[in-house]
């Protein structure tokens, strides 16, 4: 397994026009080895661009990226996560693209396929193609895509953005789930402040673009935690915090 | 309503037309109103195709022009497919090549003819060479295009699982290019047909289905011209839907 920590990090966009955008300014965050953290922000604020950095798609300006091993696997939900899946690939063979093209014989890639998709919190019918898997299906698929890598950090941008109430509430149980079992770190981003607290472990939150961090909270909260937890007073204190924070946060940055 | 008469319904929808066109003809043709030399009867042009048919007469005809449209469409898929590709992997080279490649698709290839005769003679390689020339440019632009445009989210799923570059063209691009590909091969597949016949009439030869129409006009034989004319638009149109449906069974994701 592996942690990360980013130092620094400063993302400036020129746009065609030769504009500049700056994205991210000076954030710094750390996430240890199997920690969930979980990074909530307002729209536009920079947080998949975030995502983007420590996969290494985007080149951050300044700024250094550590992580605790060397050039550790990465697994990445993509915010657009139906255009990432291949349209031309079965439900089964999209979760398998990763083996498949690493040259990993049929009979090993099957014996792992099995063994992921015990105890999924939805049904999906593996011969369908993406256009016939629902939001939840297709968000599955290619949450098990990155997972059958048997990845060491897990990048998740906004990935239940687009369930429904209980759907997202069972996915959000056998994430927490995968995330004890496995011990894979995850770096989530969310903007619904529930989610970001019943998974996390240290709830991050960000300013309005250029984003940085505004305040990092622990969420001290026994696993494995029951989805009622979501209605306890210990949750809602903590909820309550967080909101008040964010919203003078919000409020600070709009009267600048 | 039932899945019989939902059938029926959709084929007299689709019916109803071309029945009645072939009624009015006849009815037109019985009726002496236009000169026969101008729109011979219905059971004269049936005859005359018979007669085609029957006597054996059309069938070097159809093999030679079969010859040349299969030979010039065939040169045009090989070379246009992987140079297209080729040309839309790199931004530079797209936009080098797109201004010579949509001046040669906008230019009518009728107007190369006498340049062809020149430096192909008058027998078959001055007419396959106008029937690749025509196709040649639509397959080149369509598959560029396909290549250019295909999905960034999916390269960069591709970067995610460490695809190598010929990988993520094999595994990835080939599939997301593909059916713009095939737009062009279809589009190419109808004007390759046109210029078969169109280049046999301003050519001639001894075989092939345009100097067959042309040398029924000559000694004004409207039946046969007639005849001729409802053969070619028959072999056209199950040629594109042959073409169509398998193109749906191959790309079945196209649309979504
Ligand atoms: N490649 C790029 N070039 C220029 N500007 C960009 C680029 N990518 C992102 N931006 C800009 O950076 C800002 C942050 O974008 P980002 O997608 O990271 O936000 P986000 O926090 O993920 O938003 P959302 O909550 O809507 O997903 C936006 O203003 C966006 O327009
Ligand atoms: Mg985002």
């Amino acid at each position: 397994m592996a942690g990360l920590s980013c130092n620094g990090l400063s993302v400036v966009f020129t746009t065609p026009a030769g504009r500049e955008i700056r994205v991210l300014q000076d954030l710094s965050l750390s996430v240890a080895e199997g920690e969930f953290v979980t990074i909530f922000g307002p729209n536009g604020c920079g947080k998949s661009t975030l995502l983007n950095v420590l996969l290494g798609h985007t080149k951050a300006t300044s700024g250094t990226i550590t992580f605790t091993t060397q050039d550790p696997r990465l697994g990445y939900i993509f915010q657009d996560y139906r255009s990432a899946l291949m349209p031309w690939l079965t439900a089964r063979d999209n979760v398998c693209f990763p083996l498949s093209v690493a040259g990993i014989s049929e009979v090993d890639i099957q014996e792992r396929f099995g063994a992921i998709i015990t105890g999924l919190p939805i049904h999906i019918n593996w011969l369908a193609y993406p256009y016939h898997l629902s939001g939840g299906q297709a968000q599955l698929v290619s949450i098990l895509r990155s997972l059958i890598i048997e990845p060491e950090v897990l990048l998740l941008d906004e990935p239940f953005s687009a369930l429904d109430y209980q759907t997202n509430l069972y996915m959000l149980r056998w994430l927490q789930q995968i995330s004890m079992e496995r011990r894979v770190t995850m770096v989530f981003v969310s903007h619904q402040i529930d989610e970001a607290i019943f998974l996390g472990d240290k709830v991050v939150l960000l300013t309005p673009g250029p984003a940085t961090v505004s305040e990092e909270i622990r969420i001290d909260l026994q696993r494995p935690r029951g989805l009622s937890i979501m209605g306890s007073e210990s949750f809602r204190e903590r909820k309550e915090y967080i909101l008040a924070r964010f919203l003078k946060m919000v409020h600070e940055s709009d009267s600048v | 309503m039932t899945i019989r008469w939902y059938y029926l319904r959709e084929f007299l929808l689709r019916a109803w037309l071309p029945v009645g066109l072939l009624v009015g003809w006849h009815l037109l043709g019985a009726s002496q109103w236009v000169s026969p030399l101008l729109l011979p009867s219905l059971s004269d042009t049936l005859s005359a195709g018979v007669g085609l048919i029957a006597s054996g007469a059309i069938f070097s005809d159809l093999q030679s022009s079969a010859y040349r449209f299969v030979v010039g469409y065939g040169i045009a898929v090989i070379v246009g497919v992987p140079l297209g590709m080729l040309i839309g992997i790199h931004p530079v080279l797209h936009k080098s090549f797109e201004f010579v490649l949509e001046f040669g698709r906008a230019t009518p290839v009728t107007a190369f003819f006498p340049l062809f005769l020149l430096l192909f003679g008058i027998h078959d390689p001055s007419k396959i060479a106008m029937v690749t020339v025509a196709s040649v440019f639509i397959i080149i632009l369509n598959s560029a295009y396909g290549v250019y445009y295909a999905s960034r989210t999916r390269q960069r799923v591709g970067d995610l699982f460490r695809l190598s570059r010929l990988q993520r063209f094999v595994r990835i691009t080939f599939w997301d290019a593909l059916p713009q590909i095939v737009v062009g091969l279809r589009t190419a597949l109808s004007l390759a047909l046109i210029v078969v016949v169109v280049s046999e009439m301003l050519i001639g030869t001894e075989h092939g289905l345009g100097q067959r129409i042309f040398d029924a006009y000559t000694v004004s034989n409207s039946p046969e011209l007639y005849a001729l004319l409802l053969i070619i638009g028959v072999i056209g149109y199950f040629l594109n839907s042959g073409f169509v449906s398998v193109e749906k069974r191959v790309i079945h994701w196209k649309g979504y």
